[in-house]
């Protein structure tokens, strides 16, 4: 049986990290902005398991464990400031949260 | 077998976070004072739990080691936190949000600092990163119908978790071309370890807010809550770079190591001692200071040189003191009705309070580095480290930028000093956590400056 090449591992999570991150700076919306924070972090999740089984070892899966609750943890604080800037100034884009400049 | 011992101070940490979040289910607004005084006591008792571990030690599979050098630097986080915590309740209740939570949220990001110091794994120091890092965004967006505060945690968080981003990237990297999470010394210089070193770096640059990573810094600081802003920029910083001091060992010899720490410490020192100039907001101007000093730390990482980080190490220590101490100052003028940071708001403060822009003026001269004040020493042995490293240009170039710092104080100490004020405000009243907190800020500050070997002589490798 043919095995995948850690390379293809490496692709498949640098393309989706990239991804991530420029959702990240072009996205408007939020909570969208979020979602690609998220993106960015599973990213990692697919290099670590690809890398686990390239090395036959499982740490790295222990470490997506860990990075899959922290974005969790973080998704968590990063609604509620959304709903609380809602609250305050009924606003859910990027574009309109730029009180403080320079 | 776990050895409980080298766990002591996290432990009391950890314990005590779990009291007050117990206590905090109990209790209204009105115990707010009582529940953040106490939570000022914490990290007091894990100072002297300090006393008693027996060093090195490792534990937790090896992932967790103590040193003289992590007890240091936990003894002086635990001392910045208590003293934060001591001078915080007053300016939360002159705002009308006396939130409970925030006696043990800090008491997390604390905690997860001082595992930080102690890690010898990627998965732990990732761990301790996140755990001090969402304590912080929380803390920095807790404040009642404020809406800069919220902002700042918004931001705080995406650019925070960018980074969090590239440290999982960078560690993810460093397992794929080293094959284990333990920091080790690693010959093997290819590409993978190369971009390793690279995001790993650059996840910390972030984190100590470094040209061209700083962009959360100015927007955080402004925003946060002024008490949490001396919090933010003093705890991290100082167990950031006792971990960066540690990681020195592994990394530096990789040949990219030394550029790319220099052209982030260039960066940074220009780049922010000249935006510094623009800006009108006091708060702001702190924050471009914090941006400039962290270049100045970076040139005590560019080579591993007992001498160089020693005297970053003492350098560290005490500017938080004295960012601590100008934050708290900040913090008590901003109880007062309609005070906005906007310099023309300094304008004739000496004449309202003169204690408070003493106070201000000395952490100021300070961070300048005038000789009788504690950092005029980390200055000049940075300084003399790298001049014996025979790294000159580097040593000119903190000269030169350093130089140019002294000119954006001076203005506010002008304006504080020397100008007609036009509005009047209600007198600020000084809380005792506040008096507290400055004067020993200050007295430290000239204490160190005067005899730097109490502190010097502490910092052993």
């Amino acid at each position: 049986m043919k095995t995948i090449p850690l390379e293809a591992y490496l692709i498949v999570s640098i393309v989706l990290f990239g991804l991530g991150v420029f959702g990240m700076i072009v996205r408007r919306n939020l909570v969208t902005v979020l979602m690609s924070m998220e993106l960015a972090l599973n990213a990692v999740n697919v290099l670590f398991v690809g890398a686990d089984s390239h090395l036959s070892l499982v740490d790295g899966q222990i470490f997506a464990l860990f990075i899959i609750a922290l974005a969790a943890a973080e998704a968590a604080v990063g609604l509620g400031i959304i709903i609380a800037i809602f609250r305050l100034r009924k606003v859910d884009s990027t574009d309109e949260i730029t009180d403080m400049r320079g | 077998m776990v050895n409980w011992n080298a766990l002591l101070p996290e432990l009391v940490l950890s314990l005590g976070a779990l009291t007050l979040f117990i206590l905090e289910l109990f209790s209204s607004r009105r115990h707010f004072r009582l529940l953040v005084l106490l939570s000022a006591f914490v990290p007091l008792l894990a100072f002297l739990s300090l006393l008693f571990v027996e060093y090195p030690a490792r534990t937790f599979f090896n992932t967790f080691e103590v040193n003289g050098l992590s007890l240091l630097a936990k003894a002086l986080l635990y001392l910045l936190t208590s003293l934060v915590l001591f001078s915080l309740y007053d300016y939360y209740e002159a705002k009308g949000s006396p939130y409970t939570e925030l006696s043990y949220l800090s008491l997390l990001s604390t905690l997860g600092l001082s595992i930080l110091l102690s890690s010898t794994n990627l998965i732990s120091l990732f761990l301790a990163l996140e755990l001090s890092s969402i304590g912080m965004y929380v803390l920095v967006s807790v404040l009642k119908e404020d809406y800069p505060s919220k902002e700042a945690g918004f931001k705080y968080l995406i650019i925070g978790s960018a980074g969090t981003g590239m440290f999982a990237l960078g560690s993810a990297f460093y397992y794929a071309s080293v094959g284990s999470f333990y920091l080790k010394e690693y010959r093997d210089e290819n590409t993978l370890f190369s971009l390793a070193l690279f995001l790993i770096l650059s996840a910390l640059a972030l984190k100590v807010s470094a040209v061209p990573y700083h962009f959360w810094t100015p927007d955080a600081y402004e925003g946060a809550p002024t008490p949490i802003t001396g919090y933010l920029a003093t705890a991290p910083k100082l167990a950031l770079y006792f971990l960066l001091v540690n990681l020195i060992n592994y990394f530096s010899h990789a040949k990219q190591w030394f550029i790319l720490v220099s052209v982030l410490s260039i960066l940074s020192m220009f780049y922010a001692n000249f935006t510094a100039y623009a800006q009108r907001s006091v708060k702001r101007l702190l924050a471009y200071s914090s941006i400039a000093h962290a270049g100045y730390f970076l040139l005590g990482l560019t080579v591993a040189k007992p001498e160089l980080q020693k005297a970053l190490l003492f350098y560290v220590s005490v500017y938080s003191l004295a960012t601590l101490g100008s934050f708290v100052v900040l913090s008590a003028l901003e109880k007062r009705e309609g005070f906005t940071h906007h310099i023309l708001d300094y304008r004739g403060l000496f004449k309202e309070h003169p204690v408070l822009s003493v106070s201000l003026a000395l952490f100021f001269f300070a961070l300048i580095g005038i000789p009788p004040m504690a950092l005029f020493v980390g200055k000049l042995t940075l300084f003399m480290g790298l001049v014996n490293a025979t790294l000159l240009p580097l040593a000119l170039a903190f000269a030169v930028a350093s130089l140019i710092s002294a000119g954006y104080y001076l203005r506010v100490l002008v304006a504080v000093f020397l100008e007609e004020g036009e509005r009047k405000y209600t007198p600020a009243k000084v809380s005792g956590g506040e008096a507290f907190t400055v004067l020993l800020c200050s007295l430290l500050v000239l204490l160190l400056g005067l005899f730097p070997n109490l502190l010097y002589d502490l910092i052993k490798f």
